[in-house]
């Protein structure tokens, strides 16, 4: 059927383009759409790319032109630097777990009778303000009267019980409300890339006698590997621009502290932190343009190593 | 195939194995389910306790429903004027994005024009921007133009920051659709404005729906671009106000007050969400998967 459709596409398409005037009227459908996304967009990332090279507090200050000073002492900063780890911890730790924990989802629901209903419940973390979620998350980690700890005293696990939001496993802390969160979105996708798979190649592959593991490796991979890599481009942009569950989760909604920082918070508090704004907008774009070049950088480096013959069926 | 020898015993064991994994995963699933009903649970439960109490015993229910908490939460988020800010800048600005991104994904998937798929890709190119890297020559930008600090410059904002990902869904549904009809009403000599209202864009409708719940969703969620464009207290959005209200928990301690904002918050979302969750998922989907 698909196939079909793609086929019967572009000689009709080729038809149309020596249709007169239809790139007049392609130019009337496009251009709304296209001048507020240069507007509001594109102009700003130039902005930022320009005040990337110069020392400046604001409007009424003069904006002072220092080349890629701004860049040379992100290198040399260490708060800089711890918020570039943490970005790229969420991005290849939360990732894998992310991703393992949606594959077993995906699989799992497969053959279950309650799959779009248990999706459902998975996916809803999505659609809830990130602010709502920071506060669940604080109320099951907090130190004392905290679910987690008490639900852990209460089964006589008391030795297991921690410091959830201390420095030290706060930002772990992060990562695991991201992985509740983002599991239930590529769960999402990944179905959608399985269910497509029709049916009676895992019957084959059972008759052939494969094993559960044997059938992931050799059915459901290979031939979701478009959708997965897909899933993994989506992942390199959420993964960077999470923002609003790192800074409420992290503050309380007031600036949070350096040790939960990740890019686009370091972004926001050294740019235009709203209790005690540095006003740093010299630095914060430098920053800004680094998170734009490491997701483009990522996104290029997927896609080459996820390049592969896609499987046709 | 060395193991055909023993043939029974092997399968017996290898159903069992299987039995076992299949049961751990079924256990692994339902207690994430579990797991994130608790935690709203929890929530809704705590939302109707009294502020002095909550935190003493976690797993008891209120001794009596103190209904107060909801009129706190409302004061709290400041919702008559929060709850209008940002209706109207949701609404306006999903409206205005689907106006927008419609045609042009029309045209992008359809019209065959020289440059299109290069044009496709330079929409989709927004979708890796964060705001965060836009949002410094934004805020100048505004303020100059006198839209800084104004609901309708939040609006614009909105518009331009959603229109890559409806794009880049909506190319996604468009292509999706058969070209007969499209064939059809050139032959019966139908303009391409024409083809559009009256043809395709009853057939997406499916899509346009999906796609203007998922900007609808992402934009009531949002707070950065609000906490950053506008300051006044009467021009702060529901999420800014959750923020705000979350913030002053430091000095006010209003723990159940809190709760009964989230319970405000997500009670319009359950509701919605039980309604058209299948449209939001499969929406997603489409891009991924076309």
């Amino acid at each position: 059927m698909n196939k079909i459709v793609t086929t019967r596409t572009k000689p009709v398409s080729a038809k149309l383009s020596r249709h007169t005037g239809v790139r007049r009227h392609a130019a009337i459908f496009v251009a709304p759409a296209l001048a507020v996304y240069l507007l509001i967009v594109i102009a700003p990332s130039i902005g930022t790319l320009w005040i990337s090279f110069t020392k400046w507090k604001g409007i009424g200050d003069e904006a002072e032109f220092v080349g890629i000073d701004n860049y040379q002492q992100l290198w040399r900063n260490d708060t800089f630097r711890g918020s570039f780890g943490r970005t790229l911890t969420l991005l290849v730790a939360g990732g894998f777990v992310v991703f393992v924990f949606a594959f077993i989802f995906t699989m799992l629901l497969r053959e279950m009778r309650s799959k779009k209903l248990i999706r459902a419940i998975v996916f809803f973390p999505n659609v809830v303000p990130p602010v709502a979620l920071a506060i669940a998350w604080g109320v099951l980690l907090a130190p004392r009267n905290g679910l987690l700890n008490g639900f852990l005293e209460l089964v006589g696990l008391s030795s297991q019980t921690r410091t959830w939001l201390g420095p030290d496993l706060l930002f772990r802390s992060i990562i695991a409300g991201l992985v509740w969160i983002y599991t239930g979105f590529f769960v999402t996708i990944l179905m959608a890339g399985v269910d497509r798979i029709p049916a009676y190649y895992y019957e084959a592959a059972e008759l052939e006698g494969a094993s559960a593991r044997q059938k992931f490796t050799r059915v459901t991979i290979p031939l979701t590997w478009d959708v997965l890599s897909v899933a993994a481009v989506l992942w390199v942009i959420l993964a960077i621009k999470t923002f609003e569950f790192i800074y409420a989760f992290g503050g309380s909604g007031t600036d949070p502290s350096a040790s939960s920082w990740t890019l686009p918070v370091h972004v926001y508090v050294v740019a235009l932190g709203n209790r005690s704004p540095i006003l740093a907008l010299g630095q914060g774009s430098a920053i800004a343009v680094v998170m734009v070049a490491l997701v483009g950088a990522l996104i290029f480096l997927t896609r080459r190593v996820m390049r592969r013959a896609v499987v046709e069926f | 195939m060395e193991l055909t020898n023993d043939r029974t015993s092997v399968s017996l064991s290898l159903r069992l194995r299987r039995l076992l994994i299949r049961a751990a995963g079924s256990i692994f699933v339902w207690s994430w389910v579990v797991f994130s009903f608790a935690i709203l649970a929890w929530i809704v439960v705590a939302a109707f306790k009294r502020n002095d109490t909550v935190f003493v015993d976690l797993w008891a229910l209120p001794d009596s429903a103190e209904v107060g908490n909801f009129g706190d939460a409302w004061g709290l988020l400041n919702l008559t004027r929060t709850s209008i800010n940002s209706l109207l800048t949701v609404g306006g600005g999903t409206a205005l994005t689907m106006a927008l991104a419609a045609p042009a994904a029309y045209a992008l998937s359809r019209m065959g024009f020289r440059g299109a798929s290069g044009l496709t890709g330079f929409f989709a190119l927004g979708i890796g921007i964060p705001v965060h890297s836009i949002i410094i020559p934004l805020f100048l930008g505004l303020s100059e133009a006198g839209l800084s600090n104004s609901l309708l410059g939040l609006t614009i904002t909105y518009v331009g920051v959603s229109i890559p990902f409806a794009v880049f869904l909506m190319t996604g549904f468009f292509r999706s659709l058969p070209t007969e009809l499209e064939e059809a009403g050139t032959m019966e000599g139908a303009g391409p404005v024409r083809i559009f209202f009256s043809v395709m864009l009853p057939l997406a409708r499916p899509g346009m729906v999906a796609t203007s719940i998922i900007v609808a969703v992402g934009l009531w969620n949002e707070f950065l671009l609000a906490l950053t464009l506008t300051f006044d207290e009467d021009k702060r959005t529901i999420g800014v106000g959750l923020l705000n209200t979350f913030g002053a928990m430091r000095y006010t301690s209003n723990w159940v007050g809190l709760f009964a904002a989230v319970v405000i918050m997500l009670a319009p979302l359950i509701v919605l969400y039980a309604w058209m969750s299948r449209r939001i998922i499969e929406g997603l989907t489409v891009g991924a998967t076309k």
